[in-house]
């Protein structure tokens, strides 16, 4: 792999990887439709509690953090092969790579 | 269905006698202890702050140190800093009485917060460090020119007012109540000590007091709650708050079914529907990373690792303390029914905000007692600061360089000093007669920073294509879209666009921040888009490149895509939704009716309304809840103090009503409860081929 396709690769991966962390930190945060969609589950409980309402907090707050240190993680590395395949790199004219 | 029936006409007379009687209001009262320790725990704090401000001053050399706290704060101090900056007063006390009024229904507001708290270390913070500066506002203008710069910082100058003017209020109300001081003299010297440290220390003494208020908070709110689980009889879990009350759950469920019902709150006033969640996220997560006071905090760690870091802490903290409150909150129900409403007693609103200080007050030692009231003014205190920073930076930062581009280090830091104190002097003035509608001005912060801050950030740094006229364009449009709807309370002209209510507004920020990105994306790409390549090589260097590539954020497929979906958003807020429908006023003669005939026609109402609600068949389950709720909701508009308020509001009206009755009508209210969501269920089994007649047939439509 050349470096302007380790450039390219890099580019997508910052793009694709703030873009699922943004999707998937709405979604565990934002989980209501559950309501809607599950109201069954206000019935099950879960260490004492109605387990929507349980679901609610654990999924967005105490699984997000493990979750989010994992996005940490992936993005340092994204960031770090951005640097790396970037420095010294000539700029790329209009119309060229990627 | 008859059982529902019968129960309901059982208990008409003990409804009637509720509405004949005046209800008796609990009036909260410090103890001499709590009064005498909470003014020692708040001078001393005050003298802390002050100290710790006149400490952090010795380090401020230049603007770097004065505006971004040398760019020295990572990991567990910004974090706990993070955290004290985002929770306010309303978290330490409002969620508490939120929880006491709506109940489940907070917990959607509440992780929204959180949401928006971790969106911006993903959208936004990476970017927004490396670009190098101290405010939003300054990306913005180095970004999209000074014109647009001086639109931001009057766009952050309305919403921190917002947010600030409830702040100090709060300020001024908890030295009232405590310590029956003056509100006047509780304002100036509560508003003058916050204005002082911050303007004395600037980032640095904010950022260490803003360490030490997360770690007073955390301890004045964990502390009490534990020991009030215990003392209900929570258990072990008592030394978790945040899950430790399901012990009493099952208590609860038999006092107050209601309670963990998402489609319902205690008095059915507030509409539950899939569009009132949607506009909770764009409000109030896009609103969070919108808010400048809170992606200041990123300019003041050392990387962006660093910056990341930060966020995991904060959210665990800030977790801590959201989900404490449920507790108290839950606590404080549970309380009020069992216990106040025994004997006889209602809580008024006034009193649902102290219910954490009244809970500690009859359960815990005074010296434990006290401590929420120094942790309510931490609270309070951490979060005026930092809007405070943000106007003192604002002005005297990005506007003095504006005006005199030449200025001098010193000169800016001079400016910063000015332009703090005069901000925290000018919020102390607004709050000596604040306007009648604080209570919604928080929310309304939010949604003016979603729907000017938000898209012009996330466009400014993701795309390319964005320029000058388009953001210039957006910023007006969000900015006074939201603020003619804020005056406005939802109308624009003789359209009414939302008309249900303080926080339904919230489904307001769909409109107003779809109109402000659909603005910047079509005024951009109709101006030929961004020319200027050394903004376009910076674009690339805040993603961290070093080199440059014109078609690196240069999709305008991308931006033609998010344009037409808010597009699409903006005409769907803006139909009417049948589930704010306002309801026409009852005919006069029922206004007018004597008591009894006033609650026997209500509860007919209700029955009715019940009762169409089960006989015709919804399409699904969502819409045969969200037609209850409404059923329920019009019977209650009808006759304000009714037997549909007292069934939805369970144990504490019938209780209210007679000693007699109030073991069986709390009953009934629980199985009115069980009723109704067996109603909704059979509606959601019942055949999708059958017609859905979605108005109540209570005659009130």
């Amino acid at each position: 792999m050349n470096n302007a396709e380790r450039m390219h690769v890099a580019y997508k991966s910052q793009c694709r990887t703030t873009l699922i962390a943004f999707v998937v930190v709405t979604l565990m945060t934002h989980i209501f439709p559950m309501y809607f969609l599950f109201p069954e589950l206000n019935k099950v409980t879960i260490f004492g509690f109605p387990a929507d309402y349980w679901l609610t907090i654990v999924i967005g707050w105490l699984v997000l953090i493990p979750v989010f240190w994992i996005y940490i993680q992936i993005s340092e590395k994204v960031d770090q092969e951005i640097n790396d395949s970037s420095s010294g790199a000539a700029d790329s004219a209009p119309g060229g790579n990627p | 269905m008859s059982r529902l029936l019968a129960l309901i006409a059982l208990f008409l007379p003990a409804l009637a006698l509720a509405q004949a009687e005046e209800p008796k209001y609990y009036v909260f009262e410090p103890s001499g202890a709590v009064s005498t320790l909470g003014i020692i725990y708040t001078l001393l704090m005050m003298g802390s702050f002050l100290y710790v401000g006149w400490l952090s001053k010795r380090r401020v050399a230049s603007s770097d140190d004065y505006f971004a706290a040398g760019r020295s704060f990572g990991g567990l101090s910004n974090g706990l800093a993070m955290s004290s900056n985002y929770m306010s007063l309303a978290t330490f006390l409002g969620f508490t009485a939120l929880l006491w009024k709506m109940q489940y229904y907070v917990v959607a507001l509440v992780m929204s917060f959180t949401g928006g708290f971790v969106l911006i270390s993903i959208a936004l913070a990476p970017a927004l460090r490396r670009w190098g500066k101290y405010t939003s506002m300054q990306f913005i203008g180095e970004r999209f020119g000074q014109t647009a710069k001086v639109v931001a910082v009057i766009c952050m100058i309305f919403l921190a007012q917002l947010y600030l003017i409830g702040q100090m209020k709060g300020v001024g109300n908890v030295f009232q109540v405590m310590f029956h001081w003056d509100y006047t003299t509780g304002l100036v010297v509560g508003g003058l000590v916050v204005t002082a440290y911050v303007t004395i220390g600037g980032m640095y003494g904010l950022s260490y007091n803003q360490t030490l208020q997360a770690i007073i908070m955390l301890i004045a709110l964990y502390v009490p709650a534990t020991i009030i689980l215990l003392k209900l009889g929570a258990g072990p879990a008592s030394f978790f708050p945040p899950f430790g009350y399901g012990e009493l759950v099952p208590q609860m469920n038999e006092v107050m079914a209601s309670y963990f019902n998402p489609f319902l709150t205690v008095n059915g006033t507030v509409p539950m529907s899939f569009k009132f969640y949607f506009g909770v996220f764009f409000s109030i997560a896009c609103g969070t990373m919108g808010l400048p006071h809170i992606a200041m905090r990123y300019f003041t760690a050392p990387s962006i690792r660093d910056a990341k870091m930060s966020t995991l802490w904060g959210t665990f903290f800030i977790g801590l303390v959201f989900f404490t409150t449920f507790a108290i909150g839950f606590a404080a129900k549970l309380y009020t029914v069992n216990e106040l409403n025994a004997q006889g007693l209602q809580i008024q609103p006034k009193e649902a905000d102290l219910l954490i200080v009244v809970m500690s007050q009859a359960l815990t030692p005074g010296w434990i007692a006290a401590m929420p009231v120094a942790g309510a003014l931490a609270a309070g205190f951490s979060t005026i600061a930092g809007l405070l920073m943000v106007i003192g930076t604002g002005l005297g930062s990005d506007i003095y360089s504006t005006i005199n581009p030449n200025a001098a280090d010193q000169s800016k830091i001079k400016m910063g000093y000015i332009f703090t104190a005069l901000g925290g002097l000018a919020t102390i003035g607004l709050a000596l007669n604040p306007p009648d509608f604080l209570l919604t001005s928080v929310i309304w912060a939010f949604i003016v920073a979603a729907s000017t801050f938000t898209p012009v950030l996330i466009l400014g740094i993701w795309w390319k294509g964005a320029n000058k006229p388009g953001a210039i364009a957006g910023l007006l449009v969000g900015g006074i879209l939201s603020g003619i709807l804020f005056f406005s309370k939802g109308k624009l002209g003789d359209f009414t666009l939302i008309d249900a209510g303080p926080i339904v507004h919230l489904v307001t920020g769909i409109f107003t921040m779809s109109a402000a990105w659909f603005t910047i994306v079509v005024i951009s790409l109709l101006t030929g888009g961004e020319k200027n390549e050394k903004i376009l090589r910076e674009i690339d260097r805040i993603h961290g490149w070093q080199n440059y590539d014109p078609k690196r954020y240069s999709s305008n497929t991308f931006a033609l895509v998010t344009a037409a979906f808010a597009l699409a958003l903006m005409v769907w807020s803006a139909i009417p939704d049948p589930t704010y429908a306002k309801k026409p006023e009852a005919p006069a003669a029922a206004a007018t009716a004597p008591a009894a005939d006033t609650a026997t026609k209500a509860a007919a109402d209700t029955a009715e309304a019940v009762k169409a609600a089960t006989d015709t068949a919804a399409d699904t389950a969502t819409k045969a809840a969200a037609d209850t709720a409404e059923a329920v909701k019009a019977a209650t508009d009808t006759a304000a103090d009714t037997a549909t308020k007292a069934a939805a509001d369970t144990a504490e009206a019938v209780k209210a009503a007679t000693d007699t009755a109030a073991d069986t009508a709390t009953k009934a209210a629980a199985d009115t409860a069980e009723a109704v969501k067996a109603a909704t269920d059979t509606a959601a089994e019942a055949p999708a081929a059958e017609t859905p007649t979605t108005q109540p047939a209570s005659g009130q439509q």
